[in-house]
């Protein structure tokens, strides 16, 4: 690393996140003053576009190769009012709060209070989903039985393929044109919209080639200043690398680069899209340039990194958009879901893996940032030198890159109906989502909290933590007689929630269609252009609405639970359970006990609780799969949970797993915390028991203290374990390597950590089952593992 | 239907032998090692024992039972169910103890039925048992992973409670027949560490080392301290502290002499 890069990353590192209003002040200021209604929704919105590319500050960072700033500095985060409005109370909370704090100065406070809020108030898109969708909808909402993404961001979710190595901003518009030309205003009745959705696009495409212009502008005034004769250069070729792209296609490396991170800035500044959006396949699209550079003798291993820390440097720069109200804890972070792809096949099907892959591995190495997240994609094909390259990494411990399979993504890609060149094109992101890269729009629309609709089905219909009727009568629990007879009434409630899910969601996906197209997004994801159509409309190739299932390892232990202590053994009534876990297990520790450590539990390879986790899986795809989005798409799931667990779990009373009352759910398909007590391969072969290739992505974490990356040996063995895995049709796996703070929680709290396996040279056993001077041991050894 | 007699089942074992690999712990044990780190093992019978299990600070009672009686069909249903695992990284099945050659006809029938499901098969073995047994079992067991403790037949008997001629001689036999064999050394603080037995263990190794490819070096640990307590075991070990890395480390440069591969830790 560079003296420069160290000091740009450790800038961005102590880089403050403030809240910035300068997007507010200019949106408002569009809508507000140069808006007219003569203009369609699309070019509004693309005029409106224009106008904060054209007046927002340039921000160029001394010292640095990749320049562009969605706020006027590093980390100056700007609001989107038109989607949604922080009001004054927001903006303190936001400025106090302890955890991912966005700091509000006085001049941003009163911009917020008399410009942005006397305007958006009453016009702002969260006021309209909710005036929309319907008193069940807000009643399940805020019992927390499932999320909406798109209520305070907007629907992105997609991944840049591609098109922008190949196409300028200026052959993008030839498309446009084309596109235009084309239209028939009397055999297509759509003629008008495609017309305006078009001319949208065109000055999107347009804008971002003057906000390239307005940067090289500046970085020649900077360049006249400049005193050190070398940085002057290096800012005048900067300048032209802005005027080359992206009007034109790059030549190399730092005019891709470069090229991308336009792309970046405008993705993220028309809307405030969920999320991820990214490069995606960055060694796939790179190599070709990495290579020309290298053998024209322009850059050598060490310029090409700098060019590669300087461009990781600039995600990092960009935390997620802040939210409004209380409900940050559905997602409480300030990572944007940036996930490099690494790895993988190539379009015809052979190894993707380059020698620009390991580069890039040894980038995300050095970098160790939040932001750009990074995973590696392992196909069969992928050498294993690749997969123990990445297992190196994840051994330092700082969460990446985390680890996919490529068969698995291809296989369920092409079974929703992709082809298979599409399907090899595409990868995973945000969390574990697949996704055609370039042609596909995947929006997640919310959390499902499988484990309420089981504790509501409990009680025939009703909230108990509210006491409100949230659901349908499905019958009495204590008349039930069987343990089918609960199954079958929680099919009824299942199907119920679904239902005001898949309902809601369709209100809302032709809100964002009507009054929020994205231009400039649908520009870059095929085939938006040629079908006259926006992204948020139905214009990519592929459209698909994912319903993200939460909490198969909690439910999956309640069934067990239920079906083994009531229903088989009958230790206890229904009855009697449901009036202990009403008082939160007071006074019945012995059966908390006997319900954490005696009673089948997923993640241990045991049929008699995972056939739960069978069921449950095959009910909620039954319930979603197939059914038609509004944008000409279909619904799907996936499993996984972000930070959504730790809110359902406050939304749920104590459940028949022992879980005491509003605790976090399992996350993903992993086991409930530290519940599995085999080892991982028996953990790997229970979350095998649901089909993952009729997902878009499930999520598995397993947990390993730093000994068991000691030696070359038992890194070969990791990376067998992720090859079985994926043998086996595993779609990700997530290692985490368990710090000294996570063993002291241990020894508080063992019931929580009965899957923590300790290695000593030749030994192994698990923490719990040590003394206590020897679990010290360990925790001191744990904290002077450095690597 | 015949049973074994286990007090274990470790799924992901990756210090048996090559691979990821399920390692069934038998019970009963001859020998009465001061250091052994799993003294559950060393009766036949079943052992029950009160473990605290503690919720929210409170201290609950339960049960632990080591030792159960199970269908041999049982155990090899469950290490089946790890067998892509075993096959991506050269791994298997390890039958361990306690000494499972105590258990003779159990153990036969386990590495047979192992081989007929075309698992690599190991056995953890103290090398007390009979030569017959050996001898039977020798085609269906890829790997012998061989404990060596003391050459020095005097300390064997002390520290082990048996006479090692049986075991040495054992070892020959097995090299002989062409067994792959590799030699574990558990390296006990003051039991085989003093310099004129280390060296015995050396050549002992050194005169075999045609018919060798390994030795692992197996550093004493106190992880098992917690079972003798559980037990109400004697813990004849004292505090006898464990041996540090570079004391590990010269051993195993000490070893490497042989040319063999050495490797610290299973």
């Amino acid at each position: 690393m560079t003296e420069r890069i160290e000091q740009l990353r450790e800038a961005s590192l102590k880089a403050v996140n403030r809240l910035s209003a300068e997007r507010g002040l200019l949106v408002t200021q569009f809508y507000k003053e140069l808006s007219s209604a003569q203009y369609s929704v699309p070019v509004q919105r693309a005029m409106a576009f224009e106008y904060i590319l054209e007046h927002k500050s340039i921000c160029i960072n001394e010292g640095e190769l990749i320049v562009g700033e969605r706020g006027p500095a590093p980390k100056s985060t700007p609001t989107y009012p038109e989607i949604n409005l922080h009001s004054l109370k927001d903006l303190d909370i936001l400025d106090s709060r302890k955890k991912v704090s966005f700091k509000v100065d006085e001049e941003t406070r009163k911009a917020f209070d008399e410009v942005i809020i006397p305007y958006w108030t009453g016009r702002t898109n969260r006021e309209r989903v909710f005036a929309n969708v319907g008193e069940e909808w807000k009643s399940a909402y805020e019992a927390g039985i499932f999320t909406e993404f798109q209520e305070q961001r907007a629907p992105g979710h997609t991944v840049l393929g591609k098109k922008i190595y190949e196409k300028g901003m200026l052959d993008i518009i030839g498309d446009i044109q084309e596109a235009l030309e084309a239209l028939d205003f009397l055999a297509d009745p759509r003629a008008y919209d495609k017309r305006e959705e078009l001319k949208a696009m065109e000055i999107t495409a347009n804008v971002l080639i003057m906000f390239a212009e307005r940067h090289a502008g500046e970085l020649d005034k900077l360049a006249a200043l400049e005193s050190d004769p070398e940085r002057k250069t290096e800012l005048e070729s900067m300048a032209a690398v802005c005027r080359r792209v992206p009007a034109q296609s790059p030549t190399n490396m730092h005019e891709a680069l470069q090229y991308y991170w336009f792309v970046h800035l405008g993705v993220i500044t028309e809307l405030n899209p969920w999320d991820s959006f990214n490069p995606g396949r960055l060694d796939q699209h790179l190599y070709p340039f990495y290579m020309e550079d290298i053998a024209q003798g322009r850059l050598d291993e060490e310029g090409v990194k700098e060019l590669l820390h300087s461009f990781w440097i600039k995600f990092n720069n960009h935390p997620s958009p802040p939210k409004v109200g209380v409900t940050a804890e559905e997602s409480n972070t300030y990572t944007d879901f940036c996930l490099i792809n690494v790895g993988g096949q190539k379009v015809d099907g052979s190894d993707a893996v380059n020698e620009f892959s390991f580069i890039l591995l040894d980038v995300i190495e050095e970098m160790r940032l939040l932001q750009p997240s990074s995973m590696v994609q392992i196909s069969k094909k992928n050498p294993d030198a690749f997969v123990d390259r990445a297992v190196r990494i994840v051994k330092t411990g700082f969460g990446q890159p985390s680890i996919f399979n490529t068969d698995a993504i291809i296989q369920e890609l092409v079974r929703q109906g992709k082809s298979l060149e599409d399907a090899r094109n595409g990868g995973a992101s945000g969390c574990v989502e697949s996704g055609a890269f370039g042609t596909e729009a995947y929006i997640l629309t919310g959390y499902f909290n499988l484990v309420k609709v089981l504790e509501v089905t409990l009680h025939n219909g009703i909230n108990p933590l509210s006491g409100k009727q949230i659901g349908i009568s499905s019958g009495d629990p204590a008349s039930f007689k069987t343990f089918k007879d609960l199954q079958e009434a929680f099919l009824l409630q299942l199907g119920h929630f679904i239902d005001i899910k898949i309902r809601g969601n369709n209100i809302i996906e032709r809100i964002f269609g009507t009054h929020l197209p994205v231009p400039f997004l649908s520009i870059l994801i095929d085939d938006c252009i040629s079908n006259g159509t926006d992204y948020n409309a139905g214009g990519a190739r592929y459209n698909t609405s994912y319903i993200q299932g939460v909490g198969l390892g909690s439910i999956t232990d309640m069934l067990a639970a239920l079906e083994y202590h009531v229903f088989d053994k009958e230790n206890l009534s229904l009855t009697t359970f449901l009036k202990i876990l009403g008082d939160n297990f007071e006074g019945h520790d012995e059966l908390r006990a006997a319900l954490l450590y005696d009673t089948p539990k997923y993640g241990n390879d045991d049929d008699g609780a995972d056939i739960h986790a069978t069921w449950v899986f095959d009910a909620f795809y039954e319930a979603v799969n197939g059914r038609p989005t509004p944008r000409g798409g279909t619904y799907r799931i996936n499993m996984l949970p972000t930070t959504s667990h730790v809110y359902f779990g406050k939304m749920l009373g104590a459940t028949p797993d022992g879980r005491l009352a509003h605790e976090p759910l399992s996350e993903g398909i992993s086991p409930f915390q530290g519940m599995d007590r085999n080892g991982p391969t028996a953990v790997l072969n229970s979350a095998l028991k649901i089909d993952h290739l009729k997902t878009g992505g499930t999520l598995l974490n397993q947990k390993f203290t730093p000994d068991f990356f000691k030696d070359e040996q038992s890194i070969r063995k990791l990376s067998q374990l992720i090859r079985s895995y994926f043998r086996m049709d595993g779609h990700h796996i997530q290692f985490n390597v368990v710090s000294a703070d996570t063993l002291r929680e241990a020894q508080k709290h063992p019931e929580k950590y009965q899957d923590l396996i300790v290695r000593v040279a030749g030994y192994s056993d698990y923490f719990n089952d040590l003394g206590p001077e020897l679990q010290e041991e360990i925790i001191r050894r744990t904290e002077h593992v450095s690597y | 239907m015949s049973t074994v007699d286990i007090f274990d089942i470790k799924r992901f074992a990756v210090h048996d032998g090559p691979g990821i690999r399920t390692t069934v712990f038998m019970k009963g044990c001859p020998l009465r090692c001061w250091w052994c780190h799993n003294p559950e093992s060393q009766s036949m019978n079943s052992v029950t024992v009160d473990v605290e299990r503690k919720l929210n600070g409170k201290s609950i009672k339960g049960l632990k039972t080591y030792g159960e009686s199970v269908d041999l069909d049982g155990v090899m249903e469950t290490v089946l169910r790890d067998r892509l695992f075993y096959e991506e990284s050269g791994g298997g099945v390890t039958f361990s103890g306690g000494e499972p050659l105590m258990q003779y006809a159990a153990l036969e029938s386990l590495l047979k039925i192992s081989k007929r499901n075309g698992l690599h098969t190991a056995l953890d073995t103290s090398g007390f048992g009979r030569k017959d047994h050996f001898e039977s079992i020798l085609k269906y067991t890829d790997l012998f992973l061989y404990d060596l403790k003391n050459i020095d037949r005097d300390l064997h008997r002390e520290y082990t409670g048996v006479d090692n001629k049986l075991i040495l001689s054992n070892a020959d036999y097995l090299l002989k027949k062409g067994a792959r064999v590799i030699f574990r050394i558990p390296v006990i603080p003051g039991i085989n560490t003093m310099d004129d037995e280390l060296q015995r263990l050396l050549s002992f190794v050194d005169e075999r080392k045609a018919m060798l490819e390994e030795v692992h070096l197996l550093p004493y640990h106190r992880i098992a301290e917690s079972k003798y307590a559980r037990l109400k075991m004697k813990k004849q070990m004292g505090d006898v502290k464990e041996p540090d890395a570079s004391f590990m480390e010269g051993l195993r440069e000490r070893f490497e002499t042989t040319g063999l591969k050495v490797s610290i830790g299973g």
